[in-house]
């Protein structure tokens, strides 16, 4: 069921942060929101989610609004990931996964569903081994694919993830970037921030480019990400080449400072 | 799961076992053989040890569930029931009964100290609004406490006789001394009601493990739950201040107590936190009874001489952990 943006604006503290954006974003694809920071785009991900209250306009799963879903209907519905990988309590890696089913265990705890979906969650994300080690006392890059196995535990149609690469070396980045692709390819859509111009060359199906909370495009991602359109976003000259098996690679450059006259 | 059920139980049967020994301990020596005979000793049994062994019951589990809930809330292991300002708002109410003489009468403490407890956590909820904003409820917590606590100050400094002066300090340290079924009657209902509150937070406060964002996007109503919370928590504690004064620590330490055992998940840590408030509560209660001093230690002094060198040897750890 498609995620779709309408003529949404959210304004906090008086001041405006996203103006008028309208938008689709296809299930089984992964988009990528885009921008300097600042742009907005982690605001425009928690009113994809659902927890922010745009001043007008709305998020909408298919027909239905997403702010006038009961919240635990859209947590079955639509996952996130946040950008800080909180974890407040050290328990150990399977409970953790195990909260991603809250949004579907009744009153008397887990079933049989709620054990298979954490168990194909820890599956996908090649956690499994680690189900009974303490989470606070894994490496940053276990600690990310145990977040995202907590998300996908709760089998969402939507899976949101705001810059699920940041503190990650290069290694878990392409790591996590495999299993978000996966993510997609077995039907769930994906979104993503993301500030890595290359990563999201290479991961993007779709791309929204945002500056100052406004939409500047929108499509598919080969069209969005290109020197012009990234230059003009992140007012740096963007230099777009290729590695030596042809995949994308976009790097920022420093301005030429223009020789004086006399 | 089963190391849960195994800790719950033998944290019962602790509790029951410390239940006799609370009943057996005291100045007049009555075996187990007596308590029911109808003489004197059966009477003391029935009218006074059986009230305070109730009371220390619903006081600790009270405190040591409040205590579990605040700490699971606010995903902090420091945190206390006091923290919000219930506990030294029922304290001024029933301060201010004793100040003005009404202290005396069995009904008109408690009430007092309801009453005072029910006003702070109004003015809470008139200062924060409509908001769900923890650090504005903390602080506006930690203010309550302070002001309440400088009124205290005050009813003490401008006490009519040094009497009543005495009065409300020995009634601030704590105490389970001289309380009959009056006052379970009072507290029982009210710490019922909080439990009932508060029990079914334990699935949000799984979901706080992950933060607030992602607990929000897990289906989690922020507002209700501070809003559960802060009644929950408040009814237990206003009903513990009421008839027991007040009573530190206990919230503080019995959370950390359980922990090594049922591990740290926020829900698993509610029912053995209240069953081991319990125990405490009642084998301090006890211990201060057997202890050879002219008059009976109280209490709230006892809990804070235990308390306080854990919570140092609870920081020590934690600086161990940060290193």
């Amino acid at each position: 069921m498609r995620l779709s943006l309408d003529r949404l604006s959210l304004a906090l503290g008086g001041r405006p942060v996203l103006a008028d954006i309208s938008a689709e974003l296809p299930p089984g694809q992964v988009s990528v929101i885009l921008g300097p920071n600042g742009a907005g785009k982690s605001m425009l991900l928690s009113c994809l989610a659902g927890l922010r209250t745009p001043s007008s306009g709305q998020a909408l799963l298919g027909a239905d609004p997403v702010l006038a879903m009961p919240p635990r209907q859209r947590a079955r519905r639509i996952g996130l990931l946040p950008q800080k990988g909180e974890v407040h309590w050290d328990v150990d890696v399977e409970t953790l996964v195990g909260l991603g089913r809250a949004p579907h265990t009744g009153r008397w705890g887990m079933g049989e569903a709620d054990r298979a979906a954490i168990a194909a969650a820890m599956a996908a994300t090649d956690t499994l081994a680690l189900a009974g080690r303490p989470v606070q006392r894994l490496s940053g890059g276990e600690q990310a694919r145990v977040l995202l196995a907590r998300v996908l535990a709760g089998q969402p149609d939507w899976l949101l993830a705001d810059e699920p690469l940041s503190s990650l070396d290069p290694a878990h980045q392409l790591d996590v970037l495999d299993r978000l692709r996966a993510v997609a390819a077995a039907g769930t859509g994906v979104v993503l921030v993301l500030h890595d111009l290359t990563h999201a060359a290479r991961i993007a199906d779709q791309a929204l480019l945002l500056k100052e909370g406004r939409l500047l495009a929108a499509g598919p991602a080969d069209r969005i990400l290109c020197p012009d359109m990234l230059s003009k976003a992140y007012d740096v000259p963007i230099w777009r080449g290729a590695d030596a098996d042809g995949a994308p690679l976009l790097v920022p450059v420093r301005p030429r400072v223009p020789a004086h006259a006399g | 799961m089963r190391t849960e059920l195994q800790v719950n139980l033998s944290l019962m049967l602790a509790l029951i076992l410390a239940g006799f020994g609370s009943l057996l301990a005291g100045k007049v020596a009555i075996t187990p053989a007596d308590w029911f005979a109808g003489d004197l000793g059966s009477l003391i049994i029935a009218e006074l040890r059986l009230p305070r062994l109730v009371l220390g019951l619903l006081v600790g589990a009270s405190l040591g569930l409040s205590g579990a809930v605040m700490q699971g809330y606010l995903r902090n292991p420091l945190a206390d029931p006091g923290l919000f300002g219930v506990s030294s708002s029922a304290a001024l109410g029933a301060v201010a009964s004793l100040y003005f003489g009404v202290g005396a009468s069995a009904l008109l403490l408690p009430g007092f100290a309801l009453a005072g407890a029910a006003a702070g956590m109004a003015a809470l909820a008139l200062v924060v609004g409509r908001s769900d904003s923890l650090i504005l409820f903390t602080l506006a917590g930690l203010l309550l406490a302070s002001l309440t606590g400088a009124f205290t100050t005050l009813l003490i400094s401008i006490a009519p006789t040094p009497f009543v002066t005495s009065e409300i300090v020995n009634w601030l340290i704590g105490a389970l001394m001289d309380r009959s079924w009056r006052d379970v009657q009072i507290a029982l209902p009210l710490v019922l009601a909080g439990a009932l509150i508060l029990a079914p937070t334990s699935r949000a406060l799984d979901a706080l493990i992950l933060g607030e964002t992602a607990a929000r996007s897990l289906g989690v109503d922020m507002r209700a739950l501070l809003w559960r919370v802060v009644l929950g928590v408040g009814l237990l504690v206003g009903a513990s201040v009421a008839v027991a004064g007040i009573i530190g620590f206990v919230g503080l330490i019995v959370p950390h107590l359980v922990r090594p055992l049922v591990g740290n998940r926020p829900s698993a840590v509610l029912l053995p936190a209240a069953l081991a408030g319990a125990l405490l509560v009642v084998v301090a209660d006890t211990a201060v009874r057997l202890l050879p001093t002219v008059s009976e230690l109280r209490l709230g002094v006892a809990m804070s001489l235990i308390g306080a060198p854990f919570f140092l040897m609870l920081l020590a750890r934690m600086r161990r952990q940060l290193l």
